[in-house]
């Protein structure tokens, strides 16, 4: 304390935590630099193509016990609800339109329609997806179908998949893609649909604080709607941007409404609550195909269950090899990408060579 | 010359007229109505004394030239039999046209073209090549007009259980036999309607503003200070 009135001494303490300050410094340096920079050669194995004994090896730890009376009665009553709802929106069309009408006939068609399911995964499914980069010309059929299917409202943005565009040479990067192109395709452009990668170690089930997010035996990552309180912290955990937050209230449609709902997938969603795309739960669970595949006008997209040798899926993986987005997140994605070989021919190019 | 328009005018429209009484309606397998519109379409009056020379690698028949496209070199008699005035293809199907024949009949046609493409075929027939659907037992496909106007299928089934995925779609309904190429069809916007994304140039500007006036702020707080003092 004498000291501190003394000049020397002052100065002497500030040359102290200067240097302290300028290790600190250093050290916080070398610990960026230690950090950001990465053996090649680590990386590149990373980015080794995924081969069959590689997924099938892959193990899920999550589970998810709710099945059967229970939520089926969930079901009865989302069902119940839903209908009213339904009926109420097809009353007002009815009015606009008169009582006659095909649009009045067919709304109320529609919403008797409506059958909520609560379909238990099947035991020994494992689903995957995969797309031929080679073949996809980025026409965004799939987003349309998708929409469709899932009763997704438009007025947000909520569509499941982005379609990118992504340069064919070099590296190609994520963050340089281009989401709002509007002709496609181009030459020296490949295409990449981004949705639920349905990742065997998802870090959106880590984070979620409530457990309404899980990854089922078959697979599927699926929400509980009811269950989600709507923090986001799975659209911030998510390293593909694969979730989307119902900021709105969705609309009711009733004219083009899908009647084949599942609890956990399609069903009209809450206001407040986070959805993606569920591979179309509602439609795989009972042995078909999800709407992307089917709307798919290049053939592009493949599904099928890996644990089923007859599979188109595992004759892909045995035939092309595959890859996955983001590879060094660990996050093991469910979804493959491939280069098929026969590629559609660009717009503008000659083609039938 | 106006009354000799006229009467072939007329004489096509009772052709047409009686045609259309043959025409019977039915529907394919996608429950899109469809006619048997071949049967009254008169294939077979030049098709049964059709005798083709076995040589001939231009077509001038209907317009198709062999010359051209993946399929050049091809011979007419590579996948046509002669015996039957082209009437029949070599793996013994009859001709039929997607759209307008059924589903089943065009699909019987596929094997045809497997005999070549092999691998494509068994591809095909696991799904993994084109387009695959399902079907239900009492279900139909229905269309609906979406977003944008751009159609969706949707599939009605009673009891929405215990769907069959098969192949959707023939060969020939993408594949043109005599040009086989794929061209892309329209590229589709963005299914939603939010407002368009701001233009990057205007992102430059203001934050190129923000900072000056930032940098302003911080200049005009040092000065007063010192003048403060």
């Amino acid at each position: 304390m004498v000291e501190s009135k003394n000049g020397n001494g002052r100065k002497r303490v500030d040359e102290n935590r200067r240097t302290t300050i300028k290790i600190l410094a250093l050290a916080a340096m070398l610990s960026a630099v230690d950090v950001t920079v990465m053996d090649r050669d680590v990386f590149k194995s990373m980015l080794k193509k995924v081969g069959l004994n590689d997924i099938l090896g892959e193990e899920s730890k999550f589970s998810h016990p709710e099945y059967g009376t229970s939520l089926e009665a969930r079901a009865r009553r989302k069902e119940e609800e839903l209908k009213r709802l339904c009926m109420d929106a097809a009353e007002i069309i009815c009015e606009d339109k008169g009582e006659g009408s095909t649009e009045c006939s067919l709304a109320r068609e529609k919403c008797s329609k409506i059958h909520v399911k609560a379909t238990p995964p099947q035991k020994g499914k494992k689903y995957a997806m995969a797309l031929d980069v080679d073949k996809c010309i980025g026409c965004r059929r799939c987003e349309y179908a998708c929409v469709m299917e899932n009763n997704t409202p438009w007025n947000m943005g909520m569509d499941w998949i982005t379609v990118l565009e992504v340069s064919r040479e070099g590296v190609a990067e994520l963050q340089d893609a281009k989401k709002d192109y509007i002709s496609a395709p181009k030459p020296g452009k490949v295409y990449v649909p981004v949705a639920c990668q349905h990742c065997e170690d998802p870090p959106c089930v880590h984070v979620c604080p409530v457990v309404a997010t899980w990854k089922d035996e078959d697979g599927i990552v699926l929400i509980d709607y009811d269950r989600c309180i709507g923090c986001k912290y799975c659209v911030v955990a998510c390293p593909y941007g694969a979730r989307r937050f119902n900021l709105v209230k969705p609309k009711l449609e009733p004219v083009k409404l899908n009647p084949n709902m599942h609890i956990h997938g399609n069903i009209i969603r809450p206001v407040h609550v986070v959805e993606k795309c569920t591979w179309c739960v509602q439609r795989t669970r009972d042995g078909g195909v999800p709407a992307c595949v089917e709307a798919c006008p290049v053939g592009a997209r493949v599904f099928g269950d890996l644990n089923d040798p007859e599979s188109p899926i595992r004759q892909v993986i045995d035939e092309y090899g595959v890859f996955v987005l983001k590879p060094e997140t660990g996050t093991k994605p469910k979804f493959f990408y491939f280069f098929g070989g026969a590629q559609t021919p660009r717009r503008g190019e000659e083609g039938g060579e | 010359m106006k009354e000799l328009l006229m009467l072939t005018l007329a004489v096509l429209l009772l052709i047409a007229s009686t045609a259309s009484l043959h025409i019977q309606a039915s529907s394919n397998d996608n429950g899109v109505p469809v006619s048997n519109y071949v049967n009254v379409y008169p294939c077979k009056t030049c098709h049964a004394n059709f005798q083709p020379s076995a040589t001939t690698n231009v077509s001038v028949y209907h317009g198709i030239n062999l010359t051209v496209g993946p399929h050049r070199g091809l011979q007419c008699i590579n996948c046509h039999n002669p015996e039957s005035g082209m009437m029949k293809l070599q793996n013994g199907v009859e001709i039929a046209f997607y759209g307008l024949h059924n589903n089943s009949m065009v699909m019987k046609i596929n094997s045809l073209c497997g005999s070549c493409h092999e691998k494509e075929y068994e591809s095909y027939l696991k799904g993994a090549h084109g387009n695959e659907t399902f079907t239900c037992a009492g279900g139909m496909v229905e269309e609906v007009i979406g977003y944008n106007g751009v159609t969706y299928y949707q599939h009605y089934c009673p009891e929405d259980h215990g769907y069959t995925p098969e192949p959707a779609k023939p060969c020939i309904a993408c594949h043109n036999p005599h040009n086989p190429t794929m061209y892309p069809p329209t590229t589709l916007p963005p299914p939603s309607e939010r407002p368009p994304p701001p233009n990057e140039d205007y992102i430059l500007i203001g934050g190129v503003s923000v900072l000056t006036a930032g940098f302003a702020l911080i200049a005009g707080a040092a000065i007063l200070n010192k003048r403060g003092r």
